[in-house]
């Protein structure tokens, strides 16, 4: 048993460097990693050399070294993340974790299944994700409210000029501290007063009302059109989901590339496969309604133009990335069960190049098969490479 | 089983260095001018392909009144490689000495 560990003499900038990369260390390894680093720098301070200070940065290097090679952490971390139920657990547990944690899906869900989502609109307002905002004057917004008394009930008018939007209605004012106006606002005020500065009209269509009858209406009216600017009707749903279409297209469509490159043989292991792809993309698009309730909205009412490359590219590269990482990490698992793939030995004879050459097969614990790749490791990662025997020859006494 | 790895230059001038009697992970550094990131790793990685082996020296510690101080020493298989090394790095001798 060696003795016990009485640090020697060294600076404490040393020994607190020492420490940090000590922590990384199991137990049972560090005592003796830290004799020697103590060691070293004890006569190094007893010598000619003096002072090297510098070097105790190289203890991070070497701690991290043992730990990745000699304590096999990464190794052990790989043959968890490898198991099929603890893969799912955690995936369900990171789901959990973001519903519970973050107010992004609650956000949504007000937003999406809000009674008034669809019915409440800016109005004048481009469509999001589009460059520029037209704008409406106070003249032309009383032209329109005045016209469309029978399709429309306007709510307010709503400013941003000085820090605070005022709007004309309590209902609206709701609407607007759920969507997160931007700039961020000191207040929220409901007023009633002449508006005589810019301002955005923002209205409910009455009952039995459709958005396209609003719309038409809006067309005809001559007053609001100013060359080629057309105003719209906004639904305040719409300027936060309008990248739902295509980004839940992406994930459908990545889901069922990830299902069908797996290429598993049985209803079990799809049934495997089927739960990590759902559970992988729908925290993809939980994290992507996180963001989506976090977009804020120009004074315009639109998106700023980064939340809105963000809103369409995070979600469908965060899901590609997964999909490829499925589809590769499917290649070293079993067809029939989905386990991982394990016990790698050298088959065939590495001399012949055209019949049984050599390689490594990979067997499935549970002797459902084997995957023969090339002879080199990594190779499995490569598909030219691989070879799934359904019934692999010799192995059956293994497992059975 | 040892582990394989590749001959390098760096693993080279370390072994040269153990070979040549400086045993201590510091007086490696001071004779290769490796840094101590590069060097105690590689320590570890020819240890654990059983090229080289440590032990702790109770002896000299006595002696200064420091602690026991590890060092490093080749082992027959190190020896071997280093042979192959020196012949595959003509200039290593040279460079080291």
């Amino acid at each position: 048993m060696p003795p016990a560990f009485t640090a020697p003499a060294i600076p404490y900038t040393i020994r607190l460097l020492l420490a940090l990369a000590g922590a990384m260390l199991p137990d049972s390894a560090r005592t003796d990693w830290m004799r020697e680093w103590y060691a070293e720098f004890w006569y190094s301070r007893h010598s000619a050399s003096g002072r090297r200070p510098m070097r105790a940065l190289g203890a991070f290097a070497d701690a991290w070294f043992l730990v990745r090679h000699e304590h096999g952490i990464r190794g052990r971390v790989g043959e968890l993340l490898r198991s099929r139920s603890l893969a799912v657990a955690v995936l369900v547990f990171l789901l959990a974790a973001l519903a519970l944690a973050t107010t992004g899906f609650r956000r949504s869900r007000d937003l999406l299944f809000h009674r008034d989502s669809d019915r409440v609109f800016l109005l004048n307002q481009p469509l999001p994700f589009m460059a520029g905002a037209a704008r409406i004057s106070p003249a032309q917004a009383n032209a329109w409210v005045e016209r469309h008394n029978a399709t429309v009930q306007v709510l307010g008018r709503w400013s941003v000029r000085e820090r605070d939007i005022c709007v004309a209605d309590p209902v609206a004012a709701t609407l607007f501290t759920e969507i997160h106006m931007r700039p961020q606002c000191t207040a929220i005020k409901v007023e009633r007063r002449n508006w005589t500065g810019f301002s955005g009209v923002v209205g409910r269509l009455k009952s039995g009302i459709s958005l396209a009858e609003a719309e038409r209406e809006l067309g005809q009216t001559a007053v609001l059109h100013r060359g080629w600017l057309r105003p719209a009707i906004v639904p305040i749903a719409r300027l936060r989901t309008a990248p739902l279409a295509p980004v839940a297209s992406a994930l459908f469509a990545l889901a069922l590339f990830s299902l069908v490159a797996a290429r598993v043989a049985s209803v079990r292991a799809s049934i495997w496969l089927a739960s990590r792809i759902a559970l992988s993309l729908a925290l993809v698009a939980g994290a992507w309604l996180e963001l989506a309730a976090r977009a804020p909205f120009t004074e315009a009412g639109s998106v700023p133009g980064i939340w809105s490359a963000l809103l369409y590219v995070f979600p469908i590269a965060a899901a590609s990335l997964l999909a490829l990482g499925l589809r590769r990490d499917a290649r070293g698992r079993c067809r029939v069960c989905y386990r991982a793939l394990t016990m790698p030995v050298f088959v065939g004879l590495s001399g012949r190049c055209l019949f049984d050459s050599g390689g490594i097969e990979y067997l499935c614990g549970a002797g459902h098969g084997a995957l023969l790749t090339g002879s080199v490791p990594g190779q499995v990662e490569t598909e030219q490479w691989s070879k799934w025997l359904a019934d692999p020859p010799g192995t059956r006494s293994l497992t059975t | 089983m040892p582990e394989r790895f590749n001959l390098t230059y760096t693993s080279g001038l370390i072994l040269h260095a153990v070979d040549a009697g400086l045993s201590y992970g510091f007086d490696i550094i001071d004779h290769t001018g490796l840094s101590s990131g590069t060097v105690y790793p590689a320590l570890r990685r020819l240890e654990s392909g059983q090229w080289i082996e440590s032990v702790w020296d109770h002896k000299n510690a006595d002696k200064s009144g420091g602690p026991p101080r590890k060092y490093y020493r080749l082992t027959r298989l190190g020896r071997e490689h280093l042979a192959k090394l020196r012949a595959r790095y003509p200039l290593l001798e040279k460079v080291a000495d």
